[in-house]
């Protein structure tokens, strides 16, 4: 997938694989705190290593892939000039990463009282025209979309969708 | 039943038509092969011909396989989870504008492959089947763990990434009750999670809303570009055609210069299919290690090398010939999709099981035909389906992002019906835009989210059966089989690191 | 659409052909086929316009499935769909709702509007859900309409298996406790409990065989025909065709009386052991739901389980029918929620 990229762009920054360590150190030991609560219903047999075996092994796995990188990616981040720090891959364009996960969130919560027909087309004049679209064909085009899914969907393959509750 | 009956208006008509409703549903991520097939089946019942019934069911199940490729070359969304190894060089090769080329050489492969498997299926039934009844708990546990394995090893990027992507996704598959003690894990007593993490919602997120996440973070407003498109989708219709032909040829042309990769990998498909507990895409992945193991360019592997787009799609399609080998012999459906269209044959007074081969010789060969000729049907009507998506990806990228996020809501949503698993969807679009980030593979995640209970389920149960004893996991012919070919390929993998390591320091 | 020319092919064909519909493809044909309007009115049932008994049914139906598409309760589910949608002239669709051993979709029954327009197929897990822990729902909160299907738990041996009935599986048990391996079902399964019990009412401790879970009978047959277990516990239908290929035995069924299907296999009461168990499947309805309605749900399911199709239906499919309604099945129902908690508890299996 990236392996290309891999070779001919300079690795990931440190910044990035601290955050990943790090992410990776808070599953393992959020993980392992909630395996205490898990309990085996019923009889258990004596030779099964049990239900917390797996999730335990696993966890501890990425809990020292965690350690490892943390330490490794703290290294370099110490080791390298103020310059190279502020090029940071995470320092990406927010604003339309924003747009779309606030639009994309904000449809989830609207459809079980809007319905999806409303939120949909909604959601896609309102991503399209912030893309650059003009607005006439975005309305257009978000209409057909919308209705092309309803039809899929809905018609052809009976897959219910929200209609909304508050009418 | 005679063969030439089947080519009548009356049956080709619905078989054709199913065939590309299967590659519309293959090739909407989030929309199942199993949902296609237990659509199509109230359909079926409306047809006054059995043999078109039959024909419109089997056309469907053969078809989603190759679908869900098309995304998966074009956008790298993978239209079901086999289709996740042609996110690799299937992909690479779209990227180098060869998106045609790589689609191609992966529908005649597909057709290839699903003929290898039929044929598989026709000819060697009742052996392998009783060759699969050796596989048990410790067979399994190992064939999961290899498929892990090579699939963290050969997707690219860091091997130590490929492991913690497997990790993350085996750690996941454990949400939810577990079928061995019944005991509840990580549910925070949501009955949503009870049933553990749907992996499509996660497939979805994972491959379909990082991309778009990917897109947005990187959206120039103004310099917005329409897809290169490139002269064969312009021109007038006739060059429009011939380019295709061309194409086709060179696409032939291709696979016949791999035709032992293509063999190796449709029989390890195939073979890998006919196992109830295993599956395409274990087959894909396993395939896809072997052609890289016996390349001579193994590094390549990843930017787009035709072997690496060979290996996966015929392996993934012979093996689901290869699935219907213990449903026919047993009457025992090897995964969803086989178990619906095993109910549907009930409807139509053919009964699976031991005696089917001895009793109904005239519905067996049948549906031998019918499956058969489904694969040669495939190339037309997988070519419209790749025509037709290529075409839908010459619009602007504004309005395929949009499109995309409400396929994918949808898909995720209409899965089970509820918006828990739409929210899984967006996490896990987050967090897999994290970890392409940090450069870690994300086909290893997922497969160790399907595999994770096979992994764990088997180890488990093999240890109740053996009373604790690990011996059975390596004193089994089979199971030893495994573990060799699985350390074999972690020494061999380690070896070519060192190396490249060294060739690295050289210089 | 490829819809309009199937739909068009079924008013060439014959009749029995045409009156043999198992899903909802009618529907699918009515909303593409016909009139949009029918689909434009298809609404998220939860947003009822009318509970008037005597407008029922004035929108379309849903059937709630608790288990995925395409496994037994699923075709069931269509099966019911289709017939509903025949008999009360409105599209009925089948609604998956998947997840929680059954517990995710059974909740999504009882919390449905109670207009009649939301039916659920209810399942053996209702009985015992509550008891494991899995959810707080029991018979008590529908309204029981009708149990369409009853399944007994059968013990199922290879044909080379070294026991001829019961007493001599019994005895094997006996004598060499935690040796022999049972399958069927994951750990605390419908197949799991019914083994329980069977041990506990022949006075042997529920460990004294070794119970390898899988995930359904399906697994547990090729596990059973590959030897790597001993004895299965499933229905017999669901292993029908490798009994009548001679590859499997049945050494006794869990039912009350011999099953009519299968004469010549004796029940576990004749070998002395006073147990049944039956798996089964029914229709209910959410509490509230007004009484005409019930009734007329009631009416329309009677009619549909009288009829030929449907036992041909469930034959095909190997169900075996068991017909009770209303108060005869809450009856039932109560019986095996005792039942089942005195199991689960006695075999450790309670939270």
């Amino acid at each position: 997938m990236q392996s290309d990229l891999d070779k001919s762009t300079p690795s990931v920054t440190p910044v990035t694989g601290l955050l990943f360590g790090l992410a990776l150190l808070v599953v393992a030991g959020v993980g392992l705190l909630m395996s205490s609560k898990i309990q085996s219903i019923g009889f258990q047999d004596p030779s099964d290593p049990g239900p917390v075996f797996f999730p335990r092994t696993l966890l501890s796995f990425l809990g020292f892939g965690g350690i490892f990188e943390t330490i490794r990616h703290t290294w370099r981040w110490m080791n390298q000039s103020q310059s190279q720090a502020n090029n940071d891959a995470l320092a990406m364009n927010m604003k339309y990463l924003m747009v779309g996960m606030g639009g994309i969130s904000a449809l989830i919560l609207a459809l079980p009282y809007f319905g999806f027909p409303l939120c949909a087309s909604l959601f896609l004049v309102g991503l399209s025209t912030s893309l650059g679209i003009q607005w006439k064909p975005a309305v257009i085009f978000s209409l057909m979309m919308t209705a092309v899914i309803w039809v899929i969907f809905v018609w052809g393959l009976q897959a219910p969708l929200p209609l909304g509750s508050v009418w | 039943m005679e063969l030439l009956d089947l080519f009548s208006w009356s049956i080709l008509i619905p078989w054709i038509l199913g065939m590309l409703f299967g590659v519309f549903v293959g090739a909407t991520p989030g929309l199942t092969a199993t949902m296609a097939v237990a659509l199509i089946v109230p359909f079926s019942y409306h047809l006054a011909d059995t043999r078109a019934s039959l024909a419109l069911i089997i056309g469907v199940s053969f078809t989603a396989i190759f679908a869900g490729d098309i995304p998966a070359t074009l956008l790298r969304i993978p239209g079901t989870p086999a289709s996740a190894a042609a996110t690799l060089d299937g992909h690479a090769m779209a990227k180098k504008g060869k998106g045609t080329l790589a689609l191609l050489i992966d529908l005649f492969c597909s057709s290839l492959g699903g003929i290898v498997g039929v044929a598989m299926l026709v000819f060697l039934a009742p052996q392998l089947a009783r060759f699969a009844l050796k596989f048990s708990s410790y067979e399994y546990f190992w064939l999961g763990t290899l498929g892990l394995g090579i699939s963290s090893m050969v997707s690219g990027g860091a091997i130590a990434l490929g492991w913690v992507s497997a990790i993350l996704g085996l750690t996941l598959s454990m949400v939810g009750m577990d079928i061995v003690s019944g005991a509840q894990r990580f549910t925070f007593g949501s009955t949503e999670l009870m049933n553990g993490i749907e992996f499509i919602p996660v497939m979805i997120g994972l491959f379909g809303i990082s991309e778009v996440l990917r897109l947005l973070s990187e959206w120039q407003p103004g310099v917005e570009e329409r897809q290169p498109s490139k002269p064969s989708e312009t021109a007038s219709p006739g060059s429009f055609f011939r380019n295709d032909f061309r194409e086709m040829f060179r696409a032939l042309n291709i696979i016949w210069k791999k035709k032992w990769n293509f063999l190796r990998s449709s029989l390890t498909g195939s073979l890998i299919g006919a196992l109830p507990g295993a599956g395409a895409d274990i087959a894909a992945w396993g395939a896809y290690g072997a052609a890289r193991k016996f390349s001579k360019k193994t590094e390549s592997f990843g930017t787009g090398v035709e072997d690496g787009v060979v290996a996966p799609t015929s392996a993934n399609n012979a093996a689901v010939g290869g699935a219907w080998i213990p449903a026919l012999v047993f009457g025992i459906p090897g995964d969803a999709v086989t178990a619906i269209v095993l109910g549907a044959f009930l409807v139509y007074d053919i009964r699976p099981g031991p005696m089917l081969f001895e009793q109904d010789q005239g519905q067996v060969q049948g549906l031998f035909w019918i499956a058969l000729i489904t694969q040669f049907f495939l190339i037309p009507c997988g070519y419209l389906g790749v025509k037709f998506f290529g075409w839908i990806l010459r619009a602007r990228k504004a309005l395929v992002i949009g499109a995309v996020i409400l396929f994918s809501i949808v898909g995720a949503y209409s899965l089970r019906n509820s918006l828990f698993d739409v929210w899984v969807m967006l996490i896990f679009g987050v967090i897999g835009r994290f970890m392409e980030i940090r450069k870690a593979p994300l086909a290893p995640m997922i497969l160790g989210l399907i595999l994770g209970p096979m992994i764990e389920e088997n180890l488990r149960t093999g240890l109740i059966k053996s009373s604790g004893s690990w011996a059975p996991f390596f004193q089994r012919p089979i199971s030893l089989f495994f573990v060799l070919i699985l350390g074999l390929t972690l020494v061999a993998t380690g070896i070519s690191k060192i190396r490249q390591l060294n060739a690295k320091s050289k210089p | 659409m490829k819809p309009n020319i199937l739909f068009r092919k079924k008013n060439d064909s014959s009749v029995s052909r045409r009156e043999f519909i198992g899903t909802t493809g009618g529907t699918l044909g009515a909303a593409i086929g016909i009139s949009l309007g029918v689909g434009c009115s298809q609404k998220d049932s939860s947003n009822s316009e009318s509970t008037d008994p005597a407008a029922y049914p004035s929108q379309p139906l849903s059937v709630i499935c608790p288990w995925a598409a395409g496994g037994g309760t699923d075709r069931l589910s269509r099966f019911m769909a289709e017939k509903f949608s025949s008999l009360l002239g409105k599209p009925a669709v089948v609604v998956n709702r998947t997840g929680g051993s059954g517990a995710v979709g059974h909740h999504a029954g009882a919390t449905a509007e109670p207009d009649g327009h939301t039916i659920m197929m209810a399942t053996f897990e209702l009985s015992t859900m509550r008891h494991m822990g899995i959810s707080e729902l029991s018979y008590q909160d529908y309204i029981p309409v009708m149990q369409l299907n009853a399944d007994a738990a059968a013990l199922i041996v290879k044909s080379d298996a070294p026991w001829n009935n019961v007493d001599e599986l019994l005895e094997t048990i006996q004598s060499k406790p935690g040796e022999l391996k049972m399958s069927g079902t994951s750990t605390g399964g419908a197949w799991d409990l019914a083994r329980a019990g069977f041990l506990l009412a022949a006075d042997l401790p529920v460990s004294s065989v070794i119970w390898a879970p899988t995930k359904g009978s399906a697994p547990s047959i090729i596990e059973l025909l590959g030897g790597h277990v001993d004895v299965i516990c499933c229905s017999v239908p669901e292993a029908s065709s490798q009994i009548e290929a001679g590859e499997l035995r049945v050494l006794a069924v869990m039912s009350p009386e011999r099953l009519d299907e299968y004469p010549d296999i004796p029940t576990v009461k004749e070998a002395g052991v006073d147990w049944e168990a039956v798996g089964w499947r029914g229709l209910a309805l959410p509490l509230e739901t007004p009484e005409a309605i019930v009734e007329k749900v009631t009416a329309t399911a009677e009619e549909i389980t009288a009829s030929d199709e449907f036992k041909e239906f469930m034959n095909k499919n190997g169900f075996a029918i068991q017909l009770r309604s209303g108060a005869a099945f809450e009856e039932f129902l109560k019986s095996q929620d005792a039942q089942w908690k005195t199991v689960i508890e006695a075999a450790g299996y309670a939270k």
